[in-house]
Order: structure tokens, then sequence, then C-alpha cells
């Protein structure tokens, strides 16, 4: 079952599909009018305002969460977004020469509908991008190291991915696991994913060529050993290559404990909040009323002045964290 | 003696493609159909196709040389400001001849590509990982020494 990255993908869609529903059913019990006035709690309370942080206390703890959660979850979603606009134009930047694909497959029918690029680089990479119609790119670095069989082995691979669209599934499935971090076992779903998608491409490139130019494209592309330590894509990696020789190899597990008790609690939550909706009055309620009405009783530019303190407080620890921390920081 | 002006300002990394996470590059740009106008600018990307060119010109050379088919011509520190930075990203090598420098391009337009292509090919998985990308190595990287060798002895046989 879960080798398979058809079904591995569309269970990850169905978990985010029923998520969302979730988060929306449980915010429609809220209304507009109860919605917006938890935002303007919860804003105000985050400028310091004395005022707000106590009118905090009255407001459910459920509604609080689950407010804050999809609050979370969308600017999550935001950041998955731009970070592929980022990254799309760094790929523009890259300067590419087309070729034909005959020119490194003898059967030409292993060129598909997928265009083939080439990048003078000397770095050995080979990957497949473009969201609507993907596109192969190999450096001149990767050719050059490899016999005409192990060419062949790369390019039937990735063309592999692209009929398949690859880079658009990947796209959904990180902002899917980016937008839902607060349920890190979607992580261990998207890394199987992209386990099971390459076991796929493999068997697909050996059976048009042989295992041995697979293994010596493999062996050329790999990177030196920089991230050593991580446990777990360590095992996912040696998976890759038993398949290689031995079909019926073992998978490592598909999920980690620690992911696993997370999420469980983080939906035990959400079915808390969604089962006891919060009945909540705003229009009435008067204290909220006098501080929205009447600045003056805390001062707008006080409250502006916390907002900004805030602001600049996390903006810093983020930065602090990047700078620091590594780029292999990931939540849990 | 040593020369004081020969040698490019103390160790910088010479990268070609630095672009803050807000890019602020136009479209035009980004787009442009040159690929070393992409990150060097159109006019600095002028200054080093004349260089590639020439191989070995002063400031003047290159003004002329730039202003050979402009309406609007170029003044002589617009060159001198576009020469220098080049210069100062380790692009240009230059030499003093009488009360003037000399400069040459440090590397040829192939070679810059290369660079320029290896730069951006390891900043697209490093920074980005792969959100939308399918990788053929993807996460080989931890590979642990014994499947290594497997795979090497594979090759070979």
């Amino acid at each position: 079952m879960s080798e398979r990255p058809g079904i591995v993908f569309g269970s990850l869609l169905a978990i985010a599909a029923t998520l969302s529903t979730l988060l929306l059913i449980g915010l429609d019990t809220l209304g507009a009018g109860g919605l917006a006035s938890i935002l303007i709690t919860l804003l105000g309370a985050f400028s310091a305002c004395v005022f707000f942080l106590v009118q905090l206390r009255a407001v459910p703890l459920e509604s609080l969460a689950l407010v804050a959660l999809t609050s979370l979850s969308a600017v999550a979603l935001l950041r998955a977004l731009l970070r592929f606009r980022r990254q799309q134009r760094l790929l523009v930047g890259i300067p590419l020469e087309r070729i034909e694909v005959s020119a490194l497959v003898r059967p030409a029918q292993a060129s598909g509908t997928s265009d083939l690029y080439l990048a003078h680089a000397t770095r050995p990479a080979a990957f497949c991008v473009g969201l609507l119609h993907p596109r192969l790119v190999v450096t001149s670095g990767l050719l050059n190291r490899l016999t005409a069989d192990e060419q062949a082995a790369v390019i039937w691979h990735e063309t592999q991915h692209a009929r398949l669209r690859e880079p658009l599934r990947c796209l959904i499935a990180e902002t899917i696991t980016t937008a839902f971090f607060w349920l890190p076992t979607l992580r261990d779903l998207s890394e199987r994913y992209r386990l099971t998608r390459e076991l796929d491409a493999d068997q697909v490139a050996i059976a048009h060529t042989s295992r041995r130019a697979l293994a010596g494209a493999l062996h050329e592309v790999i990177a030196e050993p920089a991230y050593a330590g991580t446990i777990g894509l360590a095992d996912a990696a040696s998976a890759r290559i038993d398949r290689l020789f031995d079909p019926s190899a073992k998978l490592p597990p598909l999920f980690s404990r620690l992911r696993l008790t997370v999420s469980v609690a983080s939906i035990g939550i959400l079915a808390l909040v969604v089962a006891l909706p919060a009945q909540l009055s705003f229009g009435e309620n008067a204290p909220l009323n006098t501080m929205l009405t009447s600045t003056s009783l805390h001062g707008l530019p006080g409250m502006t002045l916390g907002f900004a303190l805030n602001t600049a407080l996390i903006t810093g620890i983020a930065l602090a964290a990047r700078r620091f921390g590594g780029r292999r920081i990931r939540m849990i | 003696m040593k020369d004081r002006y020969g040698q490019a300002p103390a160790p910088h990394t010479p990268t070609i493609a630095r672009v803050s996470p807000f890019d602020r590059r136009t479209r035009r740009q980004r787009e442009s159909a040159d690929p070393v106008a992409r990150y060097l600018g159109g006019l600095q990307a002028e200054v080093m196709t004349a260089l590639w060119q020439t191989n070995d010109a002063t400031v003047r050379d290159v003004l002329d040389q730039l202003n050979r088919r402009r309406k609007q011509k170029l003044a002589y520190t617009t060159v001198l400001t576009l020469v220098s930075r080049l210069w100062t990203r380790g692009l240009l090598t230059r030499e003093p001849d009488g009360r003037v420098f000399r400069y040459r391009p440090a590397k040829s337009r192939d070679e810059l590509l290369a660079e320029l292509s290896d730069e951006l090919i390891d900043r697209l998985f490093t920074d980005f990982g792969e959100i939308a990308v399918a990788q053929l190595g993807t996460r080989l990287e931890a590979l642990d020494a014994k499947h290594r060798q497997a795979l090497r002895q594979t090759r070979k046989k």
C-alpha cells in the first residue's frame, strides 16, 4: 500500500482537504463578527496592550486556538508560495541551451513530450522543472562523466518524472506540509512520496537501460556527504540503493514516533475545537467595543509602538535562527 | 615591490549571481536575453562584451567602443564606475600603464557562464530544497559509505 506513489500522494491530498474543511467549519461556527473580534483582540494583545491582554482571558480557549491555527497555516502557505516564486526567478536566470533528446537516447521514443536543456555547468546534476510543461535539465558536467548508456538512464529517469508532472505534485506536497506544519506526520507522508516516486522512475530507467547504467549515473550525481547525521534521510537513501539490487528490499518505517505523537495531539485539539464550538456574541461585548471606539483609553501611538516592538523582536529572533541555526532547521 | 593597485580588494567571495531575498531587479533585467546581463545589468554586461572583444583596454578605449553606436553618449566617469565595479567583483584584472590602468577580463565569457550556472544550480538545491524540482540524486547525499561502495562496484563490473 505505502509503496505506490499515487496512493501516498492521494492520502496526502485527502488529509489536507479534510483539515481545511474542519478549519473552515470551525471558523463558520464562530461567525464573521466573532471572528473579527477575536482577530482584533489577538492583534491588540500582540501589541502588548494590557487591556487587550485582559480581554484575551475572556475569549474561549478553543476558538482562540482555532483562529491562531488558521492564521499560522495561512502565513505558512503564503511563505511556501513566495519561496516557489523566488525559486522560479532563480531558474529563469540559468543559461540553458536546448538539445535534442535523440542525441543522447538511441530509441527516440524516450523523448515523449518533454524538452531537454543543457546547462553549461561543471556540477553534476539532472533535474526536471516546470509545472505544466516540465522540462529536463542536465549539466554538461554530468554528461561528460557518463557513458552513453548512463546518459540514457538519466534521461529515462527524468522523463518518467516529467510525464507524471512531478514538479507540480512536488509543489503541492510541499505546500501542504508547510501549511499544516502542526501535523508533522504529513512530512513523513511527503518523504515517503518522494522515495516511492524515485523508486518508480528508477525502475523505468532500469527497464530501458540497465541496472549498471543507472548505478553509474547515480554514483556520479551524488554530492559529497555534506549532511552526515540526518538519520531519517540516510535510511531513505539506503533503501533506494537497496531496491536497485533487490526489488523486494524493505523500506524504512513510514511514520516516525515523535511526529505521530505530535500529530495525534494536534488532531485531538482540533477535534475538540470543532466539536465544542464557542458560542460568542461579540456584538454585545462592551469592553471590546469601548476599547475599539475610544482609542484614547490606551493610546493609539502606544499600541503602534508595542506592535512595532513585538514585530521587530520576532523578526530578529527569526533572522538570528536562520543565521546561526543553519538552513536545515525544520519544525520537528 | 608589490603593486599597490594591481590586485582586487582582499578576499571576497567571487559571487556573480548574488541577489538579495527581495529581488529589486526589473523584469526586463531578470529575463534579459543575455544571461550575463541578468546579473550584471545591461551596461556592465556591455562593458564585459567590449573587453572580451579587445581583451585589453583602458577605460577610454571602452568608452569609445560603447559610444560608437549610441546617440546619448556615456560620460567617462560612468564607464569608470562600471569598470571599477567589475574589477571589485573580480571579473577584471588591471595593471598600471603610465597614468591609467589597462584592464583585462579575468575569465572568458564561457568560463563566466559556467561559473554562473554552477552558482545558480548550487543555490537552487541549497536554498530551495526541492519545492518544485525533481532531481536525480534527491536525498542521496545522506548515503552511507557502504552503499556508495556498492554503486561504485556495480559500475566497474
